[in-house]
């Protein structure tokens, strides 16, 4: 039913010996007893399956398709609005059709690219005697641009500052994020490559940049 | 004269004086702090004669005032009676219009000019041995054809307003399909052709609306979501609401008319109605995660979409819907 508070439930009550991850609820995981591993994801209404076990794989499609009424879409090729496509290499997301509404929508089709996401000697500040622009404009177009960094970390940095003036902004800091779809523009099709190298070690870096915001120093 | 302000380089007020315009330094100043220089608005159409109407002032277009330089002892006073103009709080009282007495704001008294280093405009200031004040010889029965209709309030002086037939700007000058791609044209073009019903009457007399209810029926029935019971007493029932979409394709043109039928979930009340509340949906880590793993180990990835998402869910509050 839709509507109620707890209505979503119908994803937790899947038994089949799945286990609930803490870290993420919505994640599934069974070990199954021929060592193999299956992993179940949900996103509302969208289910990913991944799993080395061939058997359990099936078993829990048909378990599914018993129980509610699925589309069984195959392999994953669009989730979330990010594109996957499988290689020889690995497994490629992008959010190309993503970025193209962007551009559209923000008139940027035909604008020249930018080499950089953000101009390595802009200082963002609040700017408070800038003009002040369309605040819910300036919200919509940035907050499309952090859905889009999950799939573009190298606009990440930049995103991550004109998000900071959220509350507002100004005509600066619209022009940073308009700067961030220019550089979209030249570079539509870049995504993420997961590569088929069989590492899983996790590797870790930081790094701090000292002093450089102009509104608190830090 | 009105708005002093204090200049710190020089040893005086800045006085202004609207009806010439002009700005001048006294050092000589007497605030009025309980009147307001400006007439206090009326109300529209109100006739306002009552005795405070004495204390204001009317607009900034009122004729020169007289300034005196000096009138300071009763004698002056006395003779500036004498002379027609009104005596107020011992004050001298600049001239009025019509029936109505203005109080001087400010009185300057330049007792001691030479302190002044800035020289007052000599227009606004009528020397100790004027004793033709212009202004104040005339005192009621000044009312000069241009001054005649002043006493009635502005909201009458002006015409009234006509209504225009058609709109002066109309939206189609601002606004062009013209730039939009051919695709959303006619996603915006349906949009304007196609209206999602508002009242129940409007869906029963639409077909395609039936149609979209009935199959919503249709799976709720399928999934066995309820069962027609009686309110039991003391039980509190949870509204519902049809709400009603037309879902559009890529190109704008309709892909299908849907009906849903939702429950006011709002209402529920937690521990009663609900113990728990469910948000499935994932992480953007876990689902980069998964694809790493399956990129990294070969593994099948599948994806499964589920129609009616939540019409599956198992309850075990009872809840009842009206």
């Amino acid at each position: 039913m839709y509507g109620l508070k707890q209505s979503p439930r119908a994803w937790f009550g899947i038994s089949l010996g799945f286990k609930q991850s803490q870290g993420d609820h919505t994640l599934f995981i069974k070990h199954s007893k021929s060592r193999g591993v299956t992993v179940l994801l949900v996103y509302v209404d969208d289910i990913i399956v991944t799993s080395d076990d061939e058997e359990e794989q099936q078993r829990l499609g048909q378990h599914l398709a018993k129980n509610f009424e699925i589309k069984t879409l195959g392999k994953l090729k669009y989730l979330l609005g990010i594109e996957v496509t499988h290689s020889k290499k690995g497994i490629f997301i992008s959010q190309q059709k993503y970025i193209t509404n962007l551009l559209k929508e923000t008139g940027k089709t035909a604008c020249k690219p930018a080499s950089t996401p953000i101009d390595p000697n802009l200082k963002l500040g609040s700017a408070e005697e800038d003009t002040a622009v369309d605040k819910e404009m300036y919200q919509r177009l940035v907050g499309r641009l952090i859905y889009l960094s999950h799939t573009r970390p190298d606009v990440a940095f930049a995103v991550s500052l004109v998000s900071q003036f959220m509350h507002q902004p100004k005509e600066v800091h619209l022009q940073a994020a308009l700067r961030i779809v220019q550089y979209l523009n030249g570079t539509p099709g870049k995504g993420i490559l997961f590569k088929r190298n069989g590492n899983v070690s996790m590797e870790a870096y930081t790094d701090a940049d000292y002093a450089r915001s102009i509104v608190d120093r830090k | 004269m009105c708005f002093h302000r204090i200049l710190i380089n020089q040893k005086g007020y800045k006085c202004y004086h609207p009806p010439s315009q002009k700005f001048f330094v006294s050092r000589d100043v007497t605030f009025f702090e309980h009147q307001s220089y400006f007439h206090q608005a009326h109300l529209q159409g109100e006739t306002a004669r009552n005795e405070d109407e004495l204390l204001m002032l009317p607009d900034l277009s009122f004729r020169p005032e007289i300034k005196t330089k000096s009138v300071t002892t009763e004698k002056e006073l006395t003779k500036s009676t004498q002379d027609g103009a009104n005596v107020r709080f011992g004050k001298k009282l600049v001239y009025t219009r019509k029936t109505k007495a203005i109080p001087e704001f400010v009185h300057v008294q330049q007792s001691n000019p030479t302190l002044l280093e800035v020289t007052t405009p000599n227009p606004l200031i009528y020397t100790e041995s004027t004793s033709d004040f212009p202004n104040v010889q005339e005192p009621e029965s000044s009312s000069t054809p241009l001054y005649e209709n002043l006493d009635i309030p502005i909201a009458l002086r002006k015409e009234t307003r006509k209504c225009t037939t058609k709109p002066l700007y109309p939206l189609a000058n601002y606004l062009s399909f013209k730039n939009f791609l051919p695709t959303h044209k006619t996603f915006l073009s349906s949009l304007n052709t196609t209206t999602t019903p508002t009242s129940l009457s409007e869906v029963l007399s639409d077909k395609k609306w039936k149609q979209a209810m009935d199959a919503e029926m249709e799976a709720f029935k399928k999934n066995s979501t309820w069962d027609l019971v009686a309110l039991p007493n003391g039980k509190k029932p949870v509204g519902c609401k049809w709400v009603y979409t037309i879902k559009y394709k890529a190109d704008g043109s309709i892909e299908r008319y849907k009906a849903r039928l939702v429950a006011k979930g709002f209402t529920q009340t937690y521990g009663v109605d609900y113990m728990e509340t469910f948000a499935p949906s994932a992480k953007m880590n876990t689902v980069r995660m998964i694809l790493s793993l399956a990129a990294n180990y070969d593994w099948n990835l599948q994806q499964f979409d589920v129609k009616n998402a939540f019409l599956h869910g198992e309850i075990e509050e009872e809840i009842y819907m009206e």
